[in-house]
């Protein structure tokens, strides 16, 4: 025979001032089986607890309802409270008289105490029925997951191993590095960004704990926080990189030039190629679509180039399977297809090209060795427009969103057009210029003094190329007046949206993202690396646009939530999840169909149906669908529920 | 000349009238002069079609009724085809246009236009001068 | 013999009637004719910009109302007319309310549960799309080779997109795809959809005189030997209004402005006289006889 206890809470007045606590507490003193009734002010304060866990030690009370607001807010509480007097905490139970009756029925009282009466009595009966369960615990891998080889991606991996712990780091293209390695100079400091960069690429390249996987793409994860079995495809480069050692011969000699996309297409490469002179790993692949052995069955000059025989046409994709117990998001960012902006001319007029396309053209490693010519005739502009704001803050053509870094790159742009061509004059078209960072108000007003930079306040309308110069029309709204502009370049500061393919990674993964494609966190304030699925966690532009600064610090809170799970013991988890009563169980499957977590399945032995406790969150879909009534969840049994319900009724 | 600003003013009945004909979200404008770096008349109107937006925004109606610019229009629709905010700023000046001419202010008289003209003009012109240019009080 | 029923406008049944009429016999000669409606009046030259304007609609619905008796189609030949029989046709479709208060005004003429499913096309429309130019290609009797003519894509035929849905707003392809299916050299230009100055040729014809000057300064600057228009008011702006400009602008040459239905005509092999040139003011003879197309 249970022993209960009744604890009702006045929350103030927020109870009290509704339900007529005496009468309540009355009431239940008479009830048979009840062994405590009793009230406070405020439940969850330390008096309160002590009131609970004094009963409890005292009475030896071996069940506990507690009356007061949602079991959101302080279940934990009184289990809590419950454990430290002795008690299973799972014999407490919550009766909601404050979210579920006093808020809704503050006009009728005498009404409001009766369902308060009500609902105590149904958790009552709950408890009666309730059984003592224990936490799962299950171990974790631990070793972690890194999915984007970018500034983001690196950062969080190189911090996840050098607590001791392995990282697999996968990247799409073949070598590390994302789009920082694409830039010139970075704000506010001007500082290479190769030079920032390489020094982690390495780092993270040759890290004893890191397992580089470049060229390679997630494919398939099961299993859940703590424990996944990822499935990872490594494409087929077509050169044996354990015999390659990076001599470059094969890109010298392959008689096949193709657009950079490196070089955002005003450069060029070879068929066969690494991303960029400090590619890490320092390993070319064979791009079948421009290789001309691919496309028309001869050359082989790579092949015949190789002094270590690495090329292997013959190669085939991999695929590897891994546990691990944490992922890390790092996919980063694309530009807008500028094409949805047609006024502006993006891939009609050569000489319109977008802010990575400048930062090509003014990178050492670039197609013009840094030097800003401009990609039709190769003449140095010296008349340079720049426009922010394309494709952002457009809700019509773009998107809604700030992209937040074109402010800054723009203005940088400027300035290092300004650095590079002294007699050159340079307009920005701006709509605000928002300059948040640490020391970027000062970098635009110093760009603004020592290179003379036009701001114009305004957009552009329209750009149209008359002979070799490109007429630009905008507004100068604080004057009132619409410009023309001749220019001999323009650079468009394109939006940043999500990375190509991040909705299917995101499927992939099993969590969510936002309107646009970003990786959804699971609370943009508390939570703002965590994504909405265990385990999984975001750093970087994945998540939304961001500069190196924020991208760097995020991801480095994406590690620290990777280690502060790596850093437990076990994995816990709550026990109300479904069990079987196996002398029921025909293992028909149903429950397997209707389980939309993976955690069911059937023996094919004993033809019983198992649950993998690990997976299971207690939905009680499997229940609903069990026609032998096998399929139960702890605490929760369908003949607790039919108690409950009489009582009620 | 000070703006002096009150709640009235954004409620008066011009102000009123303009949101309502245009039927046009003005205040969701965030004055980045496209409109006015595509208008093919900026150059001539003395206020820019973003002015225009703005003054609109303020409630100052009857400073526009008394501009050139509205007459200028030529509804060519450029101006709302870019607009990023989806505003179609060719509505909010037919619908000061429209405001001045049920107010008896006159841009034309299409009568005295010389005869030679008249024959030449396609009626497409003198119809439309009608309807945007000649008040019908 | 297809045939369609047709909406000429004001301009095309009057001053401008020999461009109608060479319209109409340029289809004759690819097998399609054009119906007049029986019943129609003036479209109101502009599309009630006003959210109040309701009886500015009656025209263009009657208009619909005729061609929906024989036809799930209209055509518009004059830019205007397209331009407000376009846009009143898909507010009719979208617009409840605003249906029913205009076809409150018509009851005697207009049944409410008129159907409105007649769609409004543009003459054009029945080359790319019923014909297409690759037929148009094979029926050119004189290609107009080595003829470099700009299309001018006028406000009224491409704007406002979301009403209009014609073509690409920013990037137009139509009329030089159709030039080229003529064998002409179509030349883009950077002013080829900027506003000719509309009706401020009542108004303020120094103004629009302007606005024309810039679009045909334009294309004469990209190489153009003649211009072409598919709007009587851009016709006349761009073409008529070419002597004041030679006043007006000092080293002005004058350009010959075709009326989109004119190259049809001369490659279809149409007699001169049918050809309605005696509505350019800008002849465009001595071009086409140096080219040898006529």
């Amino acid at each position: 025979m249970k022993k209960v206890g009744l604890f009702i809470c006045h929350c103030g007045s927020n109870i009290a001032g509704t339900v007529n606590i005496e009468k309540v507490k009355n009431y239940f003193l008479s009830e048979k089986g009840i062994t405590v009734s009793d009230d406070y002010k405020y439940m969850c304060s330390e008096p309160g607890q002590k009131k609970l866990r004094d009963a409890i030690t005292e009475k030896e009370l071996n069940g506990v309802v507690v009356a007061c607001c949602s079991p959101r807010m302080h279940e934990i509480t009184f289990r809590n409270a419950a454990l430290a007097a002795g008690l299973n905490p799972y014999q407490v139970e919550i009766a909601n008289i404050r979210e579920q009756c006093s808020w809704v029925h503050q006009k009728d009282k005498e009404k409001a105490t009766e369902k308060a009466i009500q609902i105590i009595k149904t958790m009552i009966e709950k408890v009666k029925r309730d059984e003592p369960l224990t936490p799962i615990e299950f171990d974790i891998t631990k070793k972690a997951l890194v999915i984007g080889g970018g500034i983001a991606g690196i950062t969080a991996a190189v911090d996840i191993a050098n607590a001791g712990y392995e990282v697999i780091l996968v990247e799409k293209k073949h070598s590390i590095g994302g789009k920082m390695l694409q830039l010139s100079e970075t704000f506010p400091t001007l500082d290479c960004a190769q030079c920032t960069l390489t020094p982690k690429t390495v780092e993270a390249g040759r890290h004893p704990k890191i397992k580089l996987m470049v060229y390679s793409q997630l494919e398939e994860v099961k299993g859940y926080i703590g424990n996944f079995d990822v499935k990872i495809r490594k494409k087929a480069s077509y050169v044996d990189w354990s015999k390659c050692t990076g001599c470059g011969l094969c890109q010298e000699k392959c008689p096949t030039k193709t657009e950079s996309e490196f070089d955002r297409g005003i450069g060029e490469r070879k068929a066969i190629y690494t991303l960029s002179p400090q590619a890490v790993p320092n390993k070319p692949i064979i791009d079948k679509e421009s290789c001309r052995f691919f496309r028309e069955g001869k050359c082989r000059v790579c092949e015949k180039v190789c002094p270590v025989g690495a090329i292997n046409y013959e190669m085939k994709d991999e695929v590897i399977e891994e546990k691990v117990g944490a992922i890390v998001v790092a996919t980063g960012f694309d530009v807008l297809d500028v094409e949805k902006i047609p006024e502006y001319g993006y891939g009609v007029y050569p000489d319109v090209i977008d802010g990575l396309q400048f930062e090509r053209l003014n990178s050492a490693s670039g197609p013009t060795g840094g030097e800003i010519r401009r990609p039709s005739d190769g003449k140095v502009p010296k008349e340079v427009v720049f426009i922010k704001c394309v494709g952002s803050r457009d809700p019509e053509k773009g998107i809604p969103y700030c992209s937040r870094i074109c402010c800054m790159y723009l203005g940088k742009h400027a300035r290092l057009y300004k650095h590079k061509v002294p007699d050159g004059q340079a307009y920005l078209f701006y709509m605000d210029i928002r300059s948040f960072g640490k020391g970027y108000e000062e970098f635009i007003q110093q760009s603004m003094e020592e290179a003379d930079l036009l701001y114009i306040r305004g957009r552009v309308a329209r750009i149209m190329q008359e002979g070799d110069k490109l007429v630009v029309w905008g507004a100068d709204t604080l004057s009132g007046r619409k410009v023309e502009i001749k220019a001999d370049m323009v650079v468009l500061a394109t939006a940043a949206v999500p990375s190509k393919g991040a909705k299917e990674l995101a499927n992939v993964l099993r969590t969510a993202t936002d309107e646009y494609g970003f990786f959804s966190e699971a609370h943009i304030k508390l939570k703002p690396v965590e994504s909405m699925t265990g385990g999984i966690y975001l750093a970087g532009c994945a998540q939304s646009p961001k500069d190196i600064p924020d991208t760097v610090a995020q991801a480095g809170a994406a590690a620290a939530k990777v280690l502060s799970l790596f850093g437990q013991e076990k994995m816990v988890q709550e026990p109300l999840v479904a069990f079987v009563e196996e002398d029921l169980c025909s293992g028909c499957g149903l429950c397997v169909t209707a389980c939309p977590f993976d955690a069911r399945q059937v023996d094919v032995d004993t033809k019983i149906s198992l649950v993998n406790e690990a997976l299971c969150q207690g939905c009680g879909a499997c229940v609903s669908v069990c026609p032998n009534k096998a399929s139960k969840l702890r605490n929760a049994k369908p003949e607790t529920y039919m108690a409950m319900l009489e009582k009620y009724l | 000349m000070i703006l002096a600003l009150n709640k009235e003013q954004f409620k008066s009945e011009y102000a009123r009238s303009i949101k309502e004909v245009s039927a046009q979200k003005i205040m969701s404008c965030y004055q980045c002069g496209k409109c006015t770096a595509g208008c093919p008349l900026a150059d001539k109107m003395d206020y820019v079609p973003n002015e225009m937006m703005r003054l609109v925004m303020l409630g100052e109606i009857e400073e526009l009724l008394q501009s050139n610019a509205i007459w200028l229009c030529t509804s060519c629709f450029q101006c709302g085809t870019r607009c990023p905010k989806g505003i179609e700023v060719h509505r909010v000046f037919e619908a000061l246009r429209s405001l001045a001419l049920r107010n008896g202010i006159n841009r034309t008289d299409i009568e005295e236009l010389p005869s030679d003209i008249l024959d030449e003009v396609p009626q497409q012109a003198i119809v439309a001068g009608y309807r945007k240019f000649e008040s019908l009080e | 013999m297809v045939s369609y029923p047709y909406f000429p406008g004001c301009a095309l049944s009057t001053k401008a009637k020999a461009l109608d009429i060479c319209a109409r016999e340029s289809l004759k000669l690819l097998g399609f004719e054009l119906v007049e409606l029986t019943n129609w009046t003036c479209c109101g030259a502009v599309f009630p910009l006003c959210d109040d304007e309701h009886i500015r609609l009656v025209s263009p619905v009657r208009a619909l109302f005729e061609a929906s008796k024989t036809s799930d189609k209209l055509v518009a030949l004059c830019s205007a007319c397209f331009n407000v029989l376009r846009r009143t046709e898909k507010l009719f479709r979208e617009n409840k309310e605003r249906r029913e208060r205009v076809l409150n005004y018509m009851d005697e003429e207009v049944p409410k549960n008129f159907a409105d499913n007649v769609k409004v096309i543009h003459f054009i429309d029945i080359i790319a799309e019923d014909l297409t130019f690759t037929v148009l290609k094979e029926k050119v009797k004189k290609p107009l080779i080595d003829l470099k003519i700009a299309p001018f894509y006028d406000c009224l035929t491409f704007r406002p997109p979301k009403e209009m849905n014609y073509d690409d707003p920013e990037n137009p392809r139509i009329f030089s795809n159709f030039l080229m299916s003529l064998g002409a050299t179509p030349i883009d230009f950077p002013y080829r959809s900027e506003c000719c100055g509309a009706h401020l040729a009542v108004s303020d014809r120094d103004a629009s005189l302007e606005c024309s000057y810039k679009i045909l300064k334009s294309a004469a600057d990209a190489g153009a030997e003649a211009m072409l228009t598919a709007c009587p008011l851009c016709h006349y702006n761009l073409d008529s209004r070419q002597l004041e400009m030679m006043e007006k602008f000092p080293g002005f040459k004058p350009l010959p402005v075709f009326y989109l239905t004119q190259p049809l005509g001369i490659a279809l092999g149409l007699s001169t006289e049918l050809l309605g040139f005696s509505k350019n003011k800008i002849s465009p003879l001595p071009l086409l006889k140096e080219k040898g197309l006529i």
